[in-house]
């Protein structure tokens, strides 16, 4: 309970109180604070436990670097695991659980594993868990899964909205620091588009957490000032809560906004989060740059953290993690951290400063011990209680700041493949110039003094703006006080340290893991990583890479140049998968088509299937009845009777031109030319490798004029396929069409009645004489309504196809059920329709699957050998024409009532199943009504000389095991007497 | 029999009038409408007609042949630039588009009613912008994207013509069997803004 | 890949708006019958699987629905160049597209009532 709120100081509401809970506690805080500085004020320095060692833990940062404060936030299924304590704005209500620890915070059985230590080194589970092998699925996964990984998830559904967009600009400015806020400044006044991203709820970067002044004032009053302006300015768009987390080609940046996710209830008409893909021409990378910490015995003790963080923890929320303080560091920059708390009233016990040969600087009167090397961290859970130096002394206190140097954030400028590059002066690794739209400033960009800071973050907006081709304007730098000097003698290990020194602390990895890895043969980074799990998890090593790099590289003799930088890949902090979905959830998972005669279906009691993106009418059931009682009323009806069906959904494509015969003749394997005016023709297409690509009708309803259908699942690709071979194939062609797929709704009318219903409906002779198999022909519907009719059977009865226009389809279908009322007319659905298909042998994409030749389903008479079209020579291959090929018989199972399933194979009769016994399989399935009997396509070895023989219906995953016979595909009415009639 | 008079909206079932979404002390920051019957036809040239196309239109129709990417306004009939060699005319509340222009233009030009086919959607108001920068990478800036200009683009994987017809004002035509579900999804985008639906 | 296409009819468009066939270097051969196997197989299953400048045929499907030949490098996905597919001329190849086959020829007019 070492940790305080001061009574005065911060830039928290005081006057505002906030009411949260963390683990049960109730606790207070204010607005203005996080997570983590509000738990520092109520005495609360443990958060959290450690991944591997269940060690206790506190804050170490005070950004979105943190590795320790992950605490699970919220209520069912908005819980919300691994979120940083330090990025969480504290709210009314917020409820926060702590993390990795059973049964409690305080008492948690896990840190037992810490007494076991040894036996958890780098690759523990590599070598641990080896033997005996049975015990790997049994025993040791089981534990494994439940022992790792950090928060949990509720298993509820999120009820929150979340949403993506898109958003231009000409500069995208990423912090809002001392460098963000002048580049904005510099692009805004050039009349530049500007967005500026800044991952904090309030913008600013670092300069509400120092206290530097800028042109003679307070840096808060100054960046007031500065943020006024801009948000004043129509080009600019401010976005604080916006974490800029990917870099893309082509400038194209990925950035998450957090709308609400500092309110316990959200406002359900507003997402909670968004996602952004932002455009830009330029983007200054004003990220700043990240406090490194030191390796040394102890250094995960609550109550130490970055001297950066103390600053900041001090000077924006007036907490601190102890009434004492002690500095380590190896910085100037350290020591500022002991000015600035004593500012505060915190007693600074002294600076450890681990460099001898360090310049004198101002420490405001603090003792400073040159050469002193913390070696390990007295304390407990609740806090610490001193530190020990060079192995011996203690020197008492109950905090810590660390300051090793500072590592640029130079992810986004790594993303799209390039390396950072190490600065030996600056010992730290600097954004690579890769990316022309990438310009870093400011900390980011090396540049350690504040006003080398606003300058060039002047100087990158005027660039940004430039490139982007505006007329840059001058803004002038303001005066910052900044006589410190910004030395760093990189200390990347204490190895002298007594206790545990933790170089990763999310992962538990220590500093002797990463020696231990080079000793074990994995001494390249990327393996090292691999092999201890330094870096990874949530915080990606933002805070432990570099001194991972450094006793890397001391370990084996490399420089950290050669060491070089593991891979930087987007996300920069974790996304949420809700704004990753966005709005394509539920009802908007993918786009929902809707035939027009979808109403008439509803009203009619259609049971719909979604089919790709249509909801098609797949049966209409009666009371009680089961898809396969209606569907095969529906059959028998339609076969004895007349039906009707919805088939608008099948691609249809309007074609004109001087040349649009020899362009569908190009398309199809059979011949179109001499198509009569009136006709259609039922077409073949091949894809260019030779197999089937899709099949339609085709009507010639103009010397010039053509209707092409094609099939409901293939009709986009078809479309690009047609505008492929116009575009890219036959340019000459003076060929024009567009696809008419929306604007008819197109009915079939089937069974031996339809014709005396139809007559009634349009003004047409229907006789067979006048109108007959394969006629097309344009009518008038009831009246008024242009349409088209088509004699083709897709049932193999005397049918037809109306298709009228689609606002005008339930009133046509209506009238088409009013006629028939009386030759007993009903609705049959896509059920019906499959398996009347089925019974008639007609190939559907079940057949045409890119496997089959126009040969194996029998329509080998469709490929002309007298014109080229798409497909033609491929078709011609040896192997395509191998008679031993699969070709498509009918199947009936000897016992009819047996149901098999398509997918099964055929086996012979006394044959094991097995790929080498294997004969084919069944590519569709219905229940025959006419039949009385499971009926089914199949593609069998030789099959069309095999009529009458028995085989085996192998069915391994539903372990069906039947006999059947091989038949004619066409299972009734094979003459087609009753299509022509 | 049923009434056969007029054709039914692909949005009949799921257009609702009324105020949605949140509500803004400044008023919706979207109105949503939609225009039917519409009368939309596709217009694509035969090879090398389109200069006489662009005299044909402009003689009969009075209308310029805008290029891609433009519209074109005259007499309430709208030509919509949508592909290199094709357009769509848009004629709210006009009656026989296809034919009229089939009269005029038929052997210059495939003519295909879209009446039908299409669904045109009227988006106005200050949040417009921002509810299709939600679904389209296009950028939408009033500065970019000005009256008279159209865009082929997607929203939601749907495929969406956008036409600015204002300052705040866009027609948006899609294909009709995806309205319904394309509706359902620009509300969505308008809660936050509260939307108005006429 | 590259995350923006330069649409010569649409302008600037992220690449999901596009679909991509493939390579564009191949032209497909005009000859059929006997001898012109190997030109077709060629065509339609030789590919080389390049580290560097790639052509490919790309179809604006949420756009112009234009079929383009987009000039790449699989490498770096720096973007050299989008052409529409009709003015398309692969390097090293013959440049003229096929000529126009024998126009289509007449359909035979309808019979009147006719009788079968």
């Amino acid at each position: 309970m070492t940790s305080f709120r001061f009574d005065k100081g911060g830039l928290i509401e005081r006057q505002t109180r906030l009411n949260f809970s963390f683990d049960g506690k109730a606790m207070t805080g204010h607005a203005g604070d996080t997570l983590a500085s509000a738990l520092l004020a109520n005495g609360q320095l443990l958060m959290g436990r450690s991944f591997k060692y269940h060690r206790p833990r506190s804050v170490v940062t005070c950004g979105a670097a943190e590795p320790n404060a992950l605490m699970e936030i919220g209520k069912g299924g908005r819980l919300e695991p691994n979120t940083r304590a330090t990025m969480q704005e504290l709210y009314d209500g917020l409820v926060a659980k702590s993390q990795n620890r059973w049964p409690t915070l305080e008492r948690d059985f896990g840190a037992i594993t810490s007494l076991a230590s040894s036996l958890f080194v780098a690759g523990f589970y590599y070598k641990t868990f080896m033997w005996p092998k049975k015990f790997w699925e049994a025993i040791y996964e089981p534990i494994i899964r439940k022992a790792a990984g950090l928060g949990n998830l509720s298993h509820e559904a999120d009820p929150d909205r979340y949403e993506k967009g898109y958003m231009h600009c000409d500069v995208l400015v990423v912090g809002s620091g001392p460098a963000g806020l002048m580049a904005a400044l510099a692009a805004a006044r050039s009349g530049a588009r500007v967005v500026v991203a800044d991952e904090h709820a309030r913008l600013g970067g670092s300069i509400p957490k120092e206290r530097e002044e800028i042109d003679g004032r307070t840096g808060t009053d100054w960046a007031g000032n500065v943020i006024g302006e801009l948000s004043a300015m129509k080009n600019v768009r401010l976005m604080p809560r916006t974490t800029v987390f990917g870099a893309y080609d082509d400038a194209v940046f990925g950035a998450l906004e957090r709308v609400q996710k500092d309110v316990a209830e959200p406002d359900h008409n507003v997402p909670v989060e968004k996602l952004w893909r932002i455009i830009t021409k330029r983007c200054v990378l004003a990220a700043g740059a990240e406090e490194r910490p030191i390796v040394f015995g102890g250094n995960d003790r609550p109550g130490v953290m970055t001297a950066s963080a103390m600053r900041a923890f001090a000077n924006q929320y007036a907490v601190a993690p102890g009434r004492s303080v002690a500095v380590f560091t190896s910085t100037d920059s350290g020591c500022r951290t002991a000015l600035d708390m004593k500012a505060h009233g915190v007693h600074v016990e002294v600076i450890l400063d681990a460099r001898k040969d360090a310049t004198k600087i101002d420490t405001g009167g603090v003792p400073v011990m040159r050469g002193a090397l913390v070696t390990d961290v007295k304390g407990g859970k609740h806090g610490m209680s001193g530190v020990e130096i060079n192995g011996h002394d203690t020197i008492p206190c109950q905090s810590l700041a660390m300051s090793g140097g500072w590592s640029p954030v130079v992810h986004l400028a790594c993303m799209r493949g390039a390396k950072p590059v190490w600065n030996e002066e600056l010992s730290c690794f600097m954004p690579p110039a890769h990316d022309p739209w990438i310009i870093p400033a400011g900390s980011a960009n090396g540049k350690w003094r504040l006003g080398d800071c606003l300058a060039d973050g002047a100087a990158a907006g005027s660039k940004a703006a430039a490139d982007a081709g505006f007329k840059a304007a001058k803004v002038a730098v303001p005066k910052a006080r900044d006589d410190a000097s910004h030395a760093v003698s990189p200390l990347w290990w204490v190895k002298a340290s007594t206790g545990k020194a933790f170089v990763d602390y999310q992962n538990d990895v220590t500093s002797k893991d990463l020696p231990l890895a080079a000793r074990e043969g994995y001494d390249h980074i990327e393996l090292a990583k691999r092999y201890t799990t330094s870096g990874m998890a949530t915080d990606q090593g933002k805070l432990g890479n570099v001194n991972a790099i450094g006793i890397l590289a001391e370990a084996t003799g490399k420089s950290i140049a050669e060491i070089g930088t593991t891979t930087f890949r987007p996300f920069y902090t974790p996304v949420s998968f809700g704004a990753l979905g966005g709005q394509h959830v539920g009802n908007h998972f993918q786009p929902v088509r809707r035939s027009p005669l979808h109403g008439w279906a509803e009203k009619l009691g259609a049971a719909f299937v979604e089919t790709g993106q249509w909801h098609r009418s797949s049966w209409f059931p009666r009371e009680g009845e089961g898809w396969l009682a209606a569907m095969t009323r529906e059959v028998l009806n339609t076969r004895k009777n007349v039906g009707i069906c919805d088939v608008s959904t099948l691609g249809k494509i309007e074609i004109k031109g001087k040349d649009a015969a020899e362009f569908i003749n190009r398309l199809y394997s059979n011949t179109f030319l001499k198509l009569l005016v009136g006709k259609a023709r039922y077409g073949l297409m091949l894809r260019e490798d030779g197999f089937v690509g899709d099949d339609g009708t085709t009507s010639r309803l103009g010397e010039n004029h053509f209707f092409m259908t094609t099939t409901t699942g293939h009709a986009a690709q078809s479309m690009r396929d047609i505008e492929f071979a116009q575009h890219a194939l036959w340019p000459e062609l003076d060929v024009q069409y567009g696809s008419v797929t929306d604007e008819w709704a197109q009915m079939a009318v089937a069974g031996p009645k339809s014709r005396m219903v139809l007559s009634r409906v349009v003004n047409a002779d229907l006789s067979n004489e006048a109108f007959p198999f394969l006629s097309a022909r344009e009518v008038t519907v009831l009246g008024h309504i242009p349409g088209r009719l088509f004699r083709i059977s897709f049932s193999g009865e005397l049918a037809y196809e109306l298709a009228v226009p689609a606002g005008f389809g339930e009133a046509v279908a209506s009238a088409i059920m009013h006629a028939g009322q009386p030759h007993g007319i009903l609705p049959y659905g896509l059920e019906a329709l499959s398996s009347m298909r089925v019974e008639k042998g007609f190939i559907t994409h079940n057949e045409i699957n890119g496997r089959h030749t126009a040969g194996d389903v029998g329509l080998g008479k469709m490929v002309s050998k007298q014109k080229d079209y798409i497909g033609r020579m491929m078709n011609e291959r040896e192997g395509l024409n191998d008679p031993d090929r699969m070709q498509m018989v009918g199947i009936r199972p000897m016992d009819p009532a047996k149901r098999f399933r398509s997918g099964a194979h055929l086996v012979g009769l006394n044959d094991k199943p097995s790929t080498a016994t294997d004969q084919g399989y069944l590519s569709s399935v219905a229940w025959s009504p006419t039949l009385n009997s499971w009926i089914g396509l199949g593609m069998l070895k030789r099959g069309r000389e095999r009529h009458g023989e028995r085989l085996i219906v192998w069915d391994g995953l539903r372990e069906v095991y039947l006999e059947a016979e091989v038949c004619n595909p066409v299972f009734i009415d094979p003459e087609g007497e009753k299509t022509h009639a | 029999m049923p009434d056969t008079a007029l054709p039914v909206s692909p949005l009949a079932h799921v257009m609702r009038q009324g105020r949605f979404g949140r509500t803004m002390p400044e008023g919706p920051g979207v109105t949503l409408s939609t225009v039917h019957p519409c009368e939309i036809a596709s217009v694509i040239t035969a090879k090398g007609k389109t200069s006489a196309l662009a005299a044909a239109l402009k003689k009969d129709f009075g209308v310029a042949l805008p290029g891609m990417g433009q519209s074109a306004s005259a007499r309430g009939l709208m030509m919509v630039g949508v592909q290199p060699d094709s357009w769509l005319a848009v004629q709210p509340g006009g009656s026989n588009l296809a034919a009229r222009l089939e009269d005029k233009a038929g052997k210059l030009a495939m003519i295909t009613s879209q009446s039908h086919g299409r669904t045109l959607i009227r988006m106005t108001g200050p949040r417009a912008r921002d509810v299709l920068a939600k679904g389209t990478a296009v950028d939408l800036h009033a500065a970019t994207f000005k009256p008279g200009m159209a865009a082929a683009t997607q929203i939601g994987h749907v495929g969406v013509t956008i036409v600015c017809t204002g300052a705040d004002s866009f027609d948006l035509i899609t294909l009709s069997t995806f309205a319904a579900g394309f509706w359902d999804g620009i509300c969505e985008l308008s809660l936050e803004w509260g939307y108005e639906v006429r | 890949m590259a995350t923006l296409i330069n649409c010569p009819h649409c302008g600037r468009r992220t690449t999901d708006e596009f679909y991509i066939k493939g390579d564009a270097s191949k032209v497909r051969p005009t000859a059929v019958g006997d001898g012109t196997m190997d030109q077709w197989h060629d065509y339609v299953h030789i590919r080389d699987n390049v580290r560097g400048r790639v052509t490919e045929y790309w179809h604006h499907t949420g756009g112009c629905r234009q079929w383009l030949v987009v000039e790449r490098d699989s490498m770096t996905h720096e973007v050299y160049g989008v052409t529409p597919a009709q003015k398309w001329k692969p390097a090293g190849t013959k440049a003229a597209a096929p000529a126009v086959k024998a126009a289509a020829r007449k359909a035979p007019a309808k019979k009147a009532g006719g009788k079968r």
